[in-house]
């Protein structure tokens, strides 16, 4: 099933490919280089690992950006306020 | 460390196909997979299953885009609560409030008890054939292909779909699964919400669910952490692939049943293993 272009389903299942394909080939990269005890394999590993993380974040965006697009401030408030607490747990993770 | 990177890559495979028929992340079966077979600590092991968690959530999202089985107002408010309940998991588990004993026997009583109670609805749809009700703020609409007709459902018992929601964000960061495990059976048996629909909503709630307790769990300072991870990725990403591509057909009293005894079983194992 292909979601209608501009709707929150195809802006997620946008980033989730686009996202995703990036992650699984530094993943297969990273983990064909750890095999081969070559060491720049961590640094790609973990930049893997940075991008995943990042991808739901993107999603939250979307449905932020779609809620606006309704004028729903309510759901809109709402993703604000999840953007809000994940900031702060990147914060936290940095000190 | 070749050898434990195969396995994890398989045990990946295995927790994606279930996961993604479940809405569940993978890591009620990759935690006791990495802490009881490859004997890592626990902290390696959450860290590990949030980072697949993400990936199964993106990718399950990816194919179910455009079935309408998502409601994205459900998901962002309860993400809200997912992961305040996180965030004060990752403020627990830093401060050492919380030990591994007292959490484990906590998710496992509360598996067992969800688990009785999703055999005890077995029967139960949450289907509103009469598309023309009111869905109410949280409810949705959507086509279902098992009865290839168009549904309808309401939200019902609000406050405990935003209660559990919190307790979920919680649970996933002190014991590394994703959340979905509490969150489907809730919404499903008791705030009306049908099976495919929550288990939709809920892969999208866990990936975000699981960013606080990456941040806070992930173990940095184990130089084959990352490689684990990868190859636990790997492995989730083609599993849940195989699953929505093989087994998205599968009637809902299956689903159900499984979800109940996967439920059953890893809560008792939690329990079992903290009494021992």
């Amino acid at each position: 099933v292909t979601p209608r272009r501009g709707t929150f389903d195809e802006r997620v299942r946008r980033t989730a490919v686009v996202g995703l394909t990036a992650c699984v080939v530094v993943f297969a990269v990273g983990l064909a280089l750890a095999f081969a005890d070559v060491p720049a394999s961590r640094g790609l590993l973990a930049a893997g690992i940075v991008g995943i993380t990042v991808l739901p974040v993107v999603n939250v965006v979307a449905g932020l950006v779609e809620e606006i697009r309704k004028r729903d401030w309510a759901f809109a408030i709402a993703a604000i306020a999840v953007l809000a607490i994940l900031a702060y747990n990147v914060l936290a993770a940095l000190r | 460390v070749l050898a434990l990177e195969v396995l994890t890559l398989l045990a990946g495979v295995v927790a994606g196909a279930l996961g993604a028929m479940l809405g569940l992340g993978g890591g009620i079966f990759l935690v006791p997979f990495i802490q009881l077979i490859l004997g890592q600590p626990l902290g390696t092991a959450a860290g590990v299953s949030l980072v697949t968690v993400i990936g199964t959530s993106l990718a399950v999202s990816t194919t179910l885009a455009g079935r309408e089985l998502i409601n994205l107002r459900l998901a962002l408010v309860m993400q809200l609560f997912t992961s305040l309940g996180a965030t004060t998991g990752a403020a627990l588990v830093a401060a050492h409030v919380i030990s591994d004993v007292t959490a484990e026997r906590v998710f496992g009583i509360t598996a067992v008890v969800i688990a009785m109670v999703m055999v005890q609805r077995l029967e139960k749809r949450n289907v509103l054939h009469d598309t023309t009700i009111d869905i109410g703020r949280f409810g949705a609409r959507f086509h279902d292909e098992e009865s290839g007709a168009p549904i309808a459902y309401r939200l019902r018992r609000t406050p405990l779909a935003f209660g559990v929601s919190y307790a979920a964000g919680m649970v996933s960061t002190i014991t590394g699964v994703g959340g979905g495990i509490l969150i489907v059976p809730v919404l499903n048996s008791l705030c009306g919400v049908p099976i495919r629909a929550a288990a939709a909503t809920s892969t999208l709630i866990i990936g975000v669910t699981a960013v606080p307790g990456v941040l806070a769990r992930f173990p940095r300072e184990d130089p084959g952490a990352p490689a684990l991870a990868a190859a636990a990725v790997l492995g989730v990403l083609l599993g849940s692939r195989l699953a929505l591509k093989y087994f998205a057909g599968v009637p809902v009293r299956s689903l159900k049943l499984l979800l109940a005894v996967i439920l059953g079983g890893v809560g008792l194992w939690y329990l079992v293993r903290v009494t021992l």
